[in-house]
């Protein structure tokens, strides 16, 4: 793949996975960090055509990546959700998602019981996608 | 010729460079400096993460160094990884270089060494904790005393004085978060159950100022401690260094890597390599005071006699972390004003083949909740969201355990001047078992699967590689005098010569006792 091609692929996937973490679209800087991230450090590229597959059917990537962090923690997916991780962590629109800044013990609790379904949801969408797809 | 050469400028080094401030010393030093911070990057951490529009130079790096941790095998310590404190293990790799599949230790050519980044932590030993040294706290006693006068110690005379001993000069201890604060009164609530249990709680003594000493300002409690060395109210040996040189009492030369040294009858030549033009230079004194931190000067001895054979024993604190959560405090807002320092101290005695352990209390209001979410069995968005509503109310107990012969790490030199490090941590769970039963008697739960047990030299608490002995048996033994094999002018000054490992933090000792050894290589000029 040419240079450009490779850097639109990476800026695609990084489009990707943040939406689907973060819910919405990262910012031009964060996709060039994203980019510059991987020309710097060496993947794990034994998962490179797990992320293709992931990306061209747009699965739900939360629930995969989980999984695949409960076999592996440093497989191909993670490395690349904790750079976006990273990324965004240091930038001032990510900061409602890492802090806590209002003190609201309901919806906080509320907040803490929806996440607890949402991880049996991921346990059983992502054991299955990633068989449905054969991404083990 | 001069009557000194100290090599390192860590905790070691300045220490016996304060002691011998007049005498003729000179110290030879890698000496890598802190690099200037951004001035925009000031303020608390907090107020920074809500108020600056890009953190990205100042907590990942232009160069991505605090990324590297996501790719390496054997990842750096969260404190030393970030951009503003990479300069602390620079370079070490390069020109010191560590070959090891299970250590996760640092070599430091920092000018003030690895203490630029650690937490303060200011023990004396006990007898109990010399139990194995050719030395009692009668020989060390003295020397902390003088130590707390030029550093500046913050604590409190309270339930750990058995295990801190009794200090009157101390500063205030650090205002403790909320969270701490509550742990303190239900400890003192429930003092009976949890001596009944031989687990006491106290404030950590710290080399903290709360209150300005000798020109340095008190903490302001900015949280950026995983971020920013060199806070003028937390110590390091860096600035014991620059005032003996600004006071004309320390000749003072960086840029220098020992590489071996050799004795004579008439003196002790030093072999060095300056860092920038690789030309080899070397130095003489009459005695030779070892203190370029336990790694390195275990490299430096078994340079000097060639040995490529030998291996030496390495003590490392094994040390387990556990998360607690007091439930009563999810939801509430993030305190704006907090550090990453010690919040606590916890004594545990007496567990059966295990001794005492020292567990320190921390709040995660200090790393990048980056690097704990991927860590949390849970979805990633999951993790975030509970790590964010969470962490005001979850401290963090970091347990170090004791430390003794026969030593589970060792060390040889290869042929291509690598040091080869082995070891284990070995995981004992007893401890941890009862202190997450008690805690959770007063209201702070955790569970075992929460309990993460680290690596061979996580701790950075590295020692033991030429112990004293009180009749050395051969040469990678020192005496009572820090003397390597028990004669001549060799004298290791640094946790290379601790006999056993406590649970607690060395470099106070390490201080006082290269203090010492100074003070008795003067004598014996």
């Amino acid at each position: 793949m040419d240079f450009v091609g490779r850097r639109e692929g990476l800026e695609r996937e990084a489009g990707f996975f943040y939406r689907s973490i973060f819910g919405l679209d990262p910012g031009p800087l964060l996709l060039k960090r994203y980019v510059e991230a991987h020309n710097q450090f060496r993947f794990n590229e034994k998962g490179a055509t797990i992320i293709q597959k992931v990306v061209q059917y747009k699965l739900d990537v939360v629930s995969i990546e989980y999984i695949m962090r409960l076999r592996d923690k440093d497989n191909a997916l993670t490395q690349r959700f904790k750079v976006l991780h990273f990324l965004a962590e240091c930038q001032k629109e990510s900061s409602a998602d890492f802090i806590e800044s209002q003190a609201d013990p309901f919806r906080i609790w509320l907040a803490i019981v929806w996440q607890a379904v949402r991880t049996v949801r991921c346990l059983l969408l992502g054991s299955y996608l990633l068989r449905r797809y054969d991404l083990a | 010729m001069r009557d000194f050469i100290i090599v390192g400028s860590g905790p070691a080094g300045a220490a016996a460079a304060l002691q011998l401030a007049g005498k003729d010393v000179l110290m030879i030093d890698a000496g890598f400096d802190a690099p200037g911070v951004a001035s925009d990057f000031r303020g608390s951490l907090h107020r920074l993460r809500c108020t600056h529009s890009d953190l990205f130079p100042h907590l990942i790096g232009d160069r991505f160094e605090s990324l590297e941790n996501i790719f390496a095998t054997n990842k750096i310590n969260l404190k030393l990884k970030s951009p503003y404190m990479r300069y602390i293990i620079e370079g070490s790799q390069g020109v010191a270089p560590v070959r090891s599949e299970e250590f996760h230790g640092a070599i430091s050519l920092a000018k003030g060494g690895l203490a630029n980044g650690w937490g303060g932590g200011a023990y004396r030993f006990t007898d109990r904790d010399l139990e194995r040294f050719p030395i009692s706290y009668a020989d060390l006693n003295k020397y902390y005393d003088l130590l707390t006068d030029h550093i500046g110690i913050s604590g409190r005379n309270d339930d750990l004085v058995p295990w801190f001993h009794f200090d009157p000069n101390l500063q205030e201890p650090i205002k403790l978060s909320s969270l701490a604060k509550k742990f303190l009164q239900r400890y003192e609530r429930n003092r009976l159950l949890f001596v009944g249990h031989n687990v006491y709680v106290g404030m950590p003594r710290l080399a903290v100022l709360t209150r300005e000493h000798r020109g340095r300002a008190p903490y302001n409690y900015d949280n950026l401690e995983f971020f920013k060395s060199r806070n003028p109210a937390i110590y390091t040996p860096a600035y014991t260094i620059d005032r003996l040189i600004a006071e004309g009492y320390l000749d003072y030369r960086s840029g220098w890597l020992v590489e071996s040294f050799e004795e004579t009858d008439e003196a002790v030549k030093v072999r060095a390599k300056n860092l920038q033009t690789a030309q080899s230079r070397t130095f003489s004194a009459r005695k030779l005071l070892l203190g370029a931190g336990a790694l390195s000067t275990a490299r430096i001895v078994l340079a000097s006699r060639k040995d490529y054979k030998t291996c030496l024993p390495v003590l490392d604190n094994p040390m387990s972390c556990i998360f607690l959560c007091n439930f009563t405090h999810v939801g509430q807002e993030l305190e704006r004003s907090s550090c990453s320092l010690g919040q606590l101290n916890i004594i545990c005695e007496g567990e059966p083949g295990i001794g005492t352990i020292q567990i320190t209390l921390y709040t995660t209001s200090g790393p990048l909740r980056s690097d704990i979410i991927f860590d949390l069995p849970l979805p990633v968005v999951a993790g975030r969201a509970l790590l964010k509503h969470m962490s005001p109310a979850i401290l963090l107990a970091v347990c170090f355990h004791p430390a003794a012969m026969p030593a589970t790490g060792s060390i040889r030199l290869g042929a291509d001047g690598a040091l080869e490090i082995e070891g284990n941590s070995t995981k004992l769970e007893i401890a941890e078992q009862k202190l997450i039963g008690l805690f959770r008697k007063i209201g702070y739960f955790s569970h075992s699967s929460l309990v993460q047990y680290l690596p061979f030299g996580s701790s950075l608490h590295v020692a033991g590689m030429l112990p004293m002995t009180e009749r050395p048996s051969r040469y990678y033994e020192c005496d009572a005098d820090g003397r390597l094999g028990g004669d001549g002018n060799i004298h290791v000054i640094d946790g290379a010569c601790f006999s056993s490992l406590p649970a607690k933090n060395l470099t106070f000792t390490i201080m006082a006792n290269a203090m010492r050894i100074a003070e008795r290589a003067l004598r014996s000029l």
